[in-house]
């Protein structure tokens, strides 16, 4: 690498250790730390804790696990990724770099050594956590085998973006250039997808009499799965050798892998030029987007401008004001080819299993589960992924401080538009799993009254957790992810883990009270009824429990609002 | 209309601004001025409520801001050097969504009038990704001046303009402060702060070591009598560096 790049990534991730370190003098920050050193010491010496992935690891159901995730995660970023290069530019970077006289080969093998900072600490957290998967390699085996896996896949994550970039900027120019790899990864994609839609009631069926694994296995070891999964039952090979002859033997293929991306990566040179020069004729609004951690706002700047979904009247509480913009911006930073895809790729599922099975009923549950799942999914991770709230807006906390509102007003209002949009779709999802279960004869759970929980229980949730985000953000603003940009490096790693473990437990302990509020008047009325109680008894408990809940939020957001006002603005900065 | 008695702003051990103590009357502009790391923007930054004084007070039409900061921000408009734009709302929605914060009734009314005097009008579909760098300060104006503020607070106003652009934006700071608002501009254009100010406000280090019109701060100085705006600021640094030399333990 170029003396001047490896000095600006030496000097930098120096400079940052010592600001985050200087920083440890505050309380609050010395106090998370601990938090995070305990969380880090428990892992690694309690023995008595189950491994996440205990038992598994090292059997064949482990490998196969590791190798489709690592599949999905890699066909994803072809199918789904994003149109612009992975490798991200800070504003210095694109305004000191881009013009000096360096190889653009150079920068991506400075964003390559500047990644790798993420990759190890990943792999130190990787290793911990999975220490007592059944393996017997010895630390630093396991720690290679990740490092190659971690390495490989953001690798390919790069190449795959580059080649993306390539083909949509040059439109079918670009796409002739990168038919080789356009080509094998489609093919590859429609044929593992008919695969295993077809193969998806012979598995329900061999699940149903506890032989899933085994029927997965076969699947996948059966052609055509068998040569496709192939490379990534490479990479994967070495972290469940079973000695360390069997490591050696693994260790170097899957090196060599690796090593066949890096060249790839970085002789990309020509689309990687290509989108940079691409950038460069419209100078003005890729400079301005560069300069902005909010990236997604250049493909939206270079269209049509959706209408608002719904028009903003002139005179009401400001506080709508505040959920209109922040909904309005979600909204249109949804990328709407991937709710195609998905809903294509439901339509595809359905019909397949349809074709195989021939029964209504079946395609019902089935729908159902495809529902109920990212339902749940939206509940728990929801809100970290959906962040139209004070997560984005307090990078111009100036602006919302200049507001004629409340700071707990604007809490509030910041809080609701995410649990607006989540809500929303959870209550879609809701309603299609409720369609769906019409036609299923065998339905796990009573239909009416779990529908109506839910519409009291989802938007409380929602709120709850959605509070806990915002506060977390407002309080600790230097330990939450701000903004669309992804924060790198060591204590952005701590930081995720920290603040995920501190908001679910914060989330149970609001939870709790509301919770048993709720099911003492569910007792209360299933004994006015002389009945055992049923879910039918939280129909009426769920809308009490409810209040509590909102009765705590209430005071806590007045409390989260004068926090508001106070933030120091210094806490506040763009991450990456 | 703007009364900032006492004001002071640390940071640590680090005073930004120190016993700041000023009125601005309605139809007044007042220039602040000084070197970089005077204390400008804080001082700006503390009067629009954006950050807690550490002491002291700010009044804006007789609202304190720290006990009735909703009243007061009402009142007033602050816009900064950098324009912070929500990246999602066009031009025009940015102007509606302010209207409705502010609650502005006949804010659709407002909203084309304003739009021309910015030069925005073709751009009123626009994503601010898409804007150039004065396009998106005009933007910024747009949305200070949308709800009549009685009290501007314009931090180098003209920063991104084009000349074209900074004599249509000297004449609306003009227009606004004949209409009746008070105004405080910080800059660093000296022939600026000349032509529009009634009163300046010279500060370093956080500190006042000038204030009054240009006439009453050269007739406490007479050796700079008969001096350029930009002589005179030069020479209060100037003393004030002496002062604080002096000042400053062994």
């Amino acid at each position: 690498m170029n003396d001047a790049l490896r000095y600006l990534l030496w000097h930098s991730a120096r400079n940052r250790l010592r600001g985050q370190l200087a920083r440890l003098k505050r309380p609050r920050y010395l106090l998370a730390v601990l938090a995070g050193a305990l969380y880090f010491g428990t892992l690694l010496f309690n023995s008595q804790m189950p491994s996440p992935l205990s038992g598994s690891t090292s059997s064949a159901l482990g490998q196969l696990i590791y190798t489709a995730v690592i599949f999905v995660t890699i066909a994803s970023g072809w199918v789904l990724g994003s149109d612009r290069p992975a490798l991200v530019f800070s504003e210095a970077e694109v305004q000191l770099l881009f013009p000096a006289p360096l190889k653009r080969a150079a920068l991506v093998r400075y964003k390559v050594a500047q990644a790798q900072i993420v990759v190890l600490f990943s792999v130190l957290v990787w290793v911990i956590l999975l220490r007592r998967g059944g393996t017997t390699l010895p630390f630093w085996m396991r720690a290679i085998s990740l490092w190659i896996i971690l390495s490989t896949m953001y690798l390919h994550r790069v190449g795959a973006s580059l080649v993306r970039t390539s083909a949509v900027s040059h439109g079918s120019r670009g796409v002739r250039r990168n038919l080789i790899p356009i080509v094998i990864v489609a093919t590859t994609v429609l044929i593992v997808g008919w695969t295993v839609v077809r193969a998806i009631p012979s598995v329900r069926a061999a699940m149903l009499l506890g032989e899933g694994g085994e029927a997965l296995a076969r699947l996948t070891t059966s052609q055509p799965l068998a040569a496709i999964l192939f490379p990534f039952h490479l990479l994967v090979a070495p972290l469940f050798a079973d000695s360390s002859r069997h490591w050696l033997v693994a260790v170097l293929p899957a090196f060599a892998l690796m090593a066949l991306h890096y060249p790839w990566v970085t002789h990309t040179d020509a689309a990687f030029e290509e989108a940079v020069a691409d950038a460069a004729a419209k100078r003005a609004r890729a400079m301005a987007a560069t300069r902005n951690p909010r990236r997604r706002s250049v493909a939206i700047a270079e269209g049509a401008v959706p209408k608002p979904w719904f028009a903003l009247a002139p005179s009401g509480h400001p506080a709508i004001a505040i959920i209109w913009k922040n909904v309005l911006a979600y909204t249109r930073a949804l990328r709407l080819t991937t709710l195609a895809l998905l809903v294509c790729g439901v339509l595809v599922i359905g019909t397949a299993v349809y074709s195989e099975v021939g029964d209504w009923s079946e395609l019902a549950s089935i729908g159902e589960m495809l529902c109920a799942i990212p339902l749940v999914m939206l509940v728990i991770l929801g809100p970290g992924f959906v962040r139209a709230d004070l997560r984005q807006d307090l990078l111009q906390l100036d602006q919302l401080r200049s507001y004629p509102l409340r700071g707990s007003t604007i809490v509030a209002a910041e809080i609701a538009s995410t649990a607006v949009i989540l809500t929303a779709m959870q209550y879609l999802l809701l309603a299609l799993a409720a369609s769906l279960a019409a036609f299923d004869s065998h339905a796990p759970v009573p239909i009416a009254p779990a529908v109506l929980i839910a519409l009291v229980a989802l938007p409380t949730l929602n709120a709850i957790s959605l509070t806990v985000a915002n506060g977390a953000a407002l309080l600790f603003p230097g330990w939450v992810r701000l903004g669309d940009g992804r924060a790198a490096g060591i204590e952005a790693m701590g930081q995720n883990v920290l603040a995920i473990l501190v908001s679910l437990i914060v989330t149970l302990l609001a939870m709790f009270l509301p919770l048993v509020v709720a099911t003492l008047v569910a007792s209360g009325v299933s004994a006015a009824a002389s009945r055992s109680l049923n879910a039918w008894a939280f129909v009426p408990a769920a809308p009490i429990g409810a209040l509590v809940a909102f009765g705590e939020l209430w005071l806590v957001i007045k409390w989260l609002g004068r926090a508001f006002a106070r933030t120091d603005l210094a806490q506040i900065e763009p991450p990456g | 209309m703007i009364d900032v008695e006492r004001l002071t702003k640390s940071y640590g051990d680090f005073e930004a601004v120190r016993g700041l103590t000023f009125t601005v009357a309605p139809g007044e502009v007042l220039g602040l001025v000084g070197p970089n790391g005077a204390g400008k923007t804080t001082t700006l930054r503390s009067i629009a409520g954006i950050i807690v004084p550490t002491s002291g007070t700010v009044r804006v039409g007789g609202f304190d801001i720290a006990t009735s900061p909703e009243r007061a921000k009402a009142l007033l408009a602050f816009i900064p050097d950098e324009p912070q734009l929500f990246e999602h709302l066009t031009v025009e929605e940015h102007l509606r969504f302010i209207g409705r914060l502010y609650g502005v009734a006949d804010a659709p009314a407002r909203i084309e009038p304003l739009l021309i005097e910015m030069e925005l009008l073709e751009k009123r579909g626009a994503l601010p990704a898409t804007l150039s760098r004065g396009m998106r300060q005009k933007l910024a104006i747009a949305c200070g001046l949308l709800h009549a503020p009685s009290a501007l607070l314009l931090d180098e106003p003209l920063t991104g303009l084009d000349p074209a652009g900074m004599r249509r934006m000297k004449s609306t700071i003009a227009a606004r402060a004949r209409a009746g608002a008070a105004v405080v501009l910080s800059s660093h254009l000296l022939h600026l702060v000349e032509e529009l100010c009634t009163r300046l406000l010279v500060m370093q280090r956080g500190r006042v070591i000038a204030i009054g019109t240009l006439a009453e701060i050269v007739a406490e100085r007479p050796d700079l009598s008969g001096r350029a705006l930009e002589d005179v600021f030069l020479a209060l640094i100037d003393e004030g560096e002496r002062d604080d030399s002096r000042r400053a333990p062994a």
